[in-house]
Order: structure tokens, then sequence, then C-alpha cells
């Protein structure tokens, strides 16, 4: 891959903000002012502010936005380090220099799904200790506990592999990055020696091994669809179908989040040389691959229940059927889909600023697929106990604006990061520079 | 013994029986970090001393997480309760 980039392009970023930046920073910090303020208001008054609290008195759902965003966040934060582990097991180098980058949105997307967990508890100040206390006996039956003991694995293990291949760049760079940072780096190279750097790497190695089976197996495509799958008198959520389609929703709005954040920092650090074309080029079809797969399971689903279904499935699927928004969902995947082909296959030239577009499109059809499914299979319940109280769902502002405020801190989480260290690997660029000298491509 | 322990499962009240979570928890989900630390210390090539800071990152980012939530969640009782 030929990549023209030099070490010190790598800490460009670490130099004193810009225009650009600041203006960016005050939008995501008005973001996070308005989710404060909102989220304040619900504390104050109780979850009836968002009517998400009276199911079987006044109907609707119990579990909307929310619920729906948490799926969304940790999908998203899964290819991330999807995108880093397959790049060092399988030496794919192409993505090499977008791979911290994926790892960063990895833990910011996950810490926000935790977020969104927190903000949806009536009392939150009692989560923590609750959780512990009883966590010897939910472990063994409870699938939120199973969720909560992934989700922290999960998170543990993307930071120590973060942390591992961070030392040595901030070592062979520690010239270059600001001095007022002094301290934090002291701490990032804590017992720091060169000749750690091949055991580092194996174990970083080890570390994407364990990611790769863990993440989509055991967490996407494991604990998270269990919550709902493994719930009989949820016709909509319960069935072994439900663990792939999450798997798959899951990687191809990753692949439009890597994306996207690529994308932003290519635009804003003039990174051409940095994450060149080829990169949007190869998640792209990769993000096609994987919404090509979601839009088969939407398949299997809609004709298992249109065709002979059970008195509990048909009215879930007559309503996805007759669902604007819904179908709005299936759109905002295909179209994307069919114009990366498109590009894939020569009938429309390739454009970075589309691909990206197309991302984003992925990326919001996923996020109201997650929220309508949470929704439905509340409304749809099996059991009759609130036949009369049905009631309907509409997300209220102060749940739109827990949503603003969650991206507006994956903002400004990159915006800090982004000074305090490199944001694409060293090796990226050393790899480019040894291939160089030898007269490789 | 799979059927007997998933069987003996089904009743919440059983704490001390091997129960569904048991399995699913410790003997699946946890198989990526047990090949994991198996893999630092007897893996090629490999180093104690990394091994040991590998495993204190993780232990860090097990208490950073758990911490600092637990300060997030007393901060708000203390502001709205």
């Amino acid at each position: 891959m030929s990549l023209d980039a030099e070490p010190e392009d790598l800490v460009r970023p670490m130099r004193k903000p810009g225009k650009k930046y600041m203006i960016v920073g005050a939008l995501a910090t008005v973001g996070f002012l308005i989710f404060a303020v909102a989220y304040g208001f619900q504390l104050e008054n109780g979850l009836a502010v968002t009517n998400l609290s009276d199911w079987g008195s006044g109907g609707g759902v119990t579990w909307g936005l929310y619920i729906g965003s948490f799926v969304w966040w940790v999908g998203i934060a899964h290819g991330g380090i999807l995108v880093s582990a397959a790049a060092r097991l399988f030496e794919l180098e192409k993505y090499e220099p977008v791979a911290r980058i994926a790892e960063l949105l990895t833990i910011g997307a996950l810490s926000m799904a935790g977020l969104m967990i927190v903000v949806h508890l009536g009392r939150p100040d009692r989560m923590v200790w609750s959780t512990v206390q009883s966590y010897p006996t939910t472990v063994h039956t409870s699938p939120l506990a199973w969720d909560l003991t992934v989700i922290t694995l999960y998170f543990v293990m993307t930071g120590t592999y973060l942390s591992l291949t961070l030392r040595s760049d901030v070592y062979q760079l520690r010239d270059k990055l600001p001095n007022i940072l002094s301290p934090v780096y002291s701490a990032v190279l804590f017992r720091y020696d060169p000749d750690e750097d091949p055991v580092a790497e194996r174990m970083a190695w080890w570390l994407s091994l364990g990611i790769i089976v863990l993440a989509p197996l055991l967490l996407h495509g494991g604990v998270i669809p269990w919550l709902f799958q493994l719930t009989p008198s949820m016709p909509n959520w319960y069935g072994g179908l439900t663990a792939p389609q999450f798997l798959s929703a899951a990687l191809t709005s990753a692949m439009g989040g890597v994306m996207f954040v690529a994308y932003i920092f290519r635009r804003v650090y003039d990174w051409e040389d940095v994450l060149p074309d080829e990169i949007f080029h190869g998640l792209g079809w990769w993000m096609g691959l994987f919404g090509l797969l979601w839009l088969w399971f939407q398949l299997q689903k809609l004709i298992t229940g249109a065709y002979a279904p059970t008195r509990d499935v048909e009215p879930v699927v007559n309503t996805m059927l007759h669902s604007n928004v819904y179908w709005l969902a299936v759109g905002l995947v295909a179209v994307p889909l069919a114009y990366v082909a498109f590009q894939h296959f020569g009938i429309l030239d390739f454009s970075v600023r589309g691909t990206v577009i197309a991302g984003v499109g992925v990326i919001l059809g996923v996020l109201i697929d997650k929220t309508l499914f949470v929704v439905e299979g509340l409304i749809y319940a099996s059991t009759r106990l609130y036949e009369n109280v049905p009631g309907a769902y509409v997300p209220t502002p102060i749940e739109m604006a827990s949503l603003l405020g969650t991206v507006s801190m994956i903002v400004l989480f990159f915006l800090g990061i982004s000074k305090l260290v490199p944001i694409v690997e060293l090796k990226a660029v050393k790899e480019h520079e040894t291939e160089t000298e030898t007269g490789g491509d | 013994m799979l059927d007997l322990a998933l069987a003996v499962g089904s009743s919440a009240t059983e704490y001390n029986a091997i129960q569904p979570g048991t399995i699913v928890i410790f003997g699946i989900v946890f198989v990526p970090l047990y090949s994991v630390l198996i893999g630092w210390f007897a893996g090629e090539p490999s180093d104690a001393e990394v091994g040991f800071l590998g495993v204190g990152i993780l232990a860090s980012f097990i208490a950073s997480l758990w911490g600092g939530l637990f300060v997030l969640t007393i901060l708000l009782g203390f502001l709205f309760w």
C-alpha cells in the first residue's frame, strides 16, 4: 500500500487548535448542555417525563429510544475494534492507518452505550451498589448480569489493547508531543523498556484473537441479543434469528461509524495521504456486505411472519409491513448498499464523500431499526394482561436530548483524545518507510 | 452433564447449583479471556513482567470503569435525592 505520510504528520492534530476545531467543540458543548438540562429535568421529575414508565396502566412501552440507542451504540463500538483486530490478526496492512481511530471509537461508543443504561434508570444512584451486591447470585441466572459482565470484559480488553499498542508510539514520538501533557505520557510509559516491544506486540495479537471471538460471537451476536431473544412472551424478540440480525446490523453501522470519524479527521487535517481513498473503498465494501446480510435477515423475518404466522407473531409483522418508519430504515440500508455495489462494479465512480454519506445513512437506518425492534417487542407482547391499554410510543424531546448528548460527548471525546495521543499508529507510517527503502509498493 | 446443569438451573432459588449463567459466563464467554492470559504467559515470545503489566492494565480498567460509574451515580444521588 502506498502511504505518503511522515511520522510528523501524525502529530498534526496535537498542535494548537484551529477555528474549525473550536466551532465543532462549541457545538458539541451546546449539545452536551442540552442533554444535561434534559437529564436533570428527568431526574427531578422521574422517568414519567419520558412516558417510559407506565406499561400496563397508561399503555405504550417501558423501553424505547434509550434501549434502542444502547443497542445501537454497542453495535457501533463493535466494528471499531474488529477493524483493528482483523488488521493485526490477518495482516491487513491496508486498514492499519484507521486502526487506532477505530479502537477509540470502540471505547467512546461503549461508554455511551453504558451511559444510555444509566440514563434509563429511575434511581441511578443505586446502580453500582445493587449490581455488585447481587452479582454472585444474578450472574448465574440473569441475562442482564451477563450483559454487564461481557460489556465490562469487552471494554477492558479493548482498553488494554489500546494501552499496549500506544506505549511504543508515545515513546518514539515523545519529543514531538506537547510538553504540557508530560505527566500523562509518563503514566502511559510506566516501566516502559523498548525491548518489551516484541512481547507487547504479541500480547496485542493475543488480545486481537480474544476480541475477534468475543465481540461478534459472544457480545453482539450473543449476550446483547440474548437480552431480548430469551423472552418468549415477546414474539418480536424471541427466536434464534435475533442474534445474527443484531450482528449484521452492528457490523454494517460500525463500518459506517469508522468511515465517518476517519473522514472528519481526513478533512480537518488534510490527511489524504494518511487515510487514503482505498481505506474508504474497502470499508464501504464491507459495510455493503454486512448490510446485505442484514437485509437478508429482514427478508427471513418478514416471510416467516407474513406467510402462516402464529397469532402472536402476526400483528408484529403486519405492523412492520405497513410501517413507513420501518421501510425508511430498510431504505437507509438498502440504498447505500446499492450505491457501494455500483461503485465497486464500476457503474458509478468511486467517491469518498459519497461512501461516507452512505455510511451515515446506514447508521441512521440501524438506529431506527433498533428502536422499532425494542418498541414493537413490548407493544405486541404475547401476554394479554395489557390488551386494553395498547398505547403507542413516540420518543419525547427528553429522550432525543439524551441521544444528542451522547453524540456530542463522542465528538468531545475525539476532540480531546486527538490532542492527547497520536490517533494513527506510527507502525502504519513506518511500514511504508520500510517498503520504500526496499523498493516495495 | 450439561442437561443436568441446565435443568437444575431452572430455579432461581437454587443458588448452590450450577445454573445456566455459570456455564454461559464462566465456561463460554470467558474463554477468550482465558486464552489471552494463557497466551501472554505461555506463548512465544512472552515476558512475565510485561505480562503482569498487562494484567495490571486490565485490572485498572475494571477499577476505573466501575469506580467511575460509582462516583457518577453517587454524585447523582447527592444532587437529586
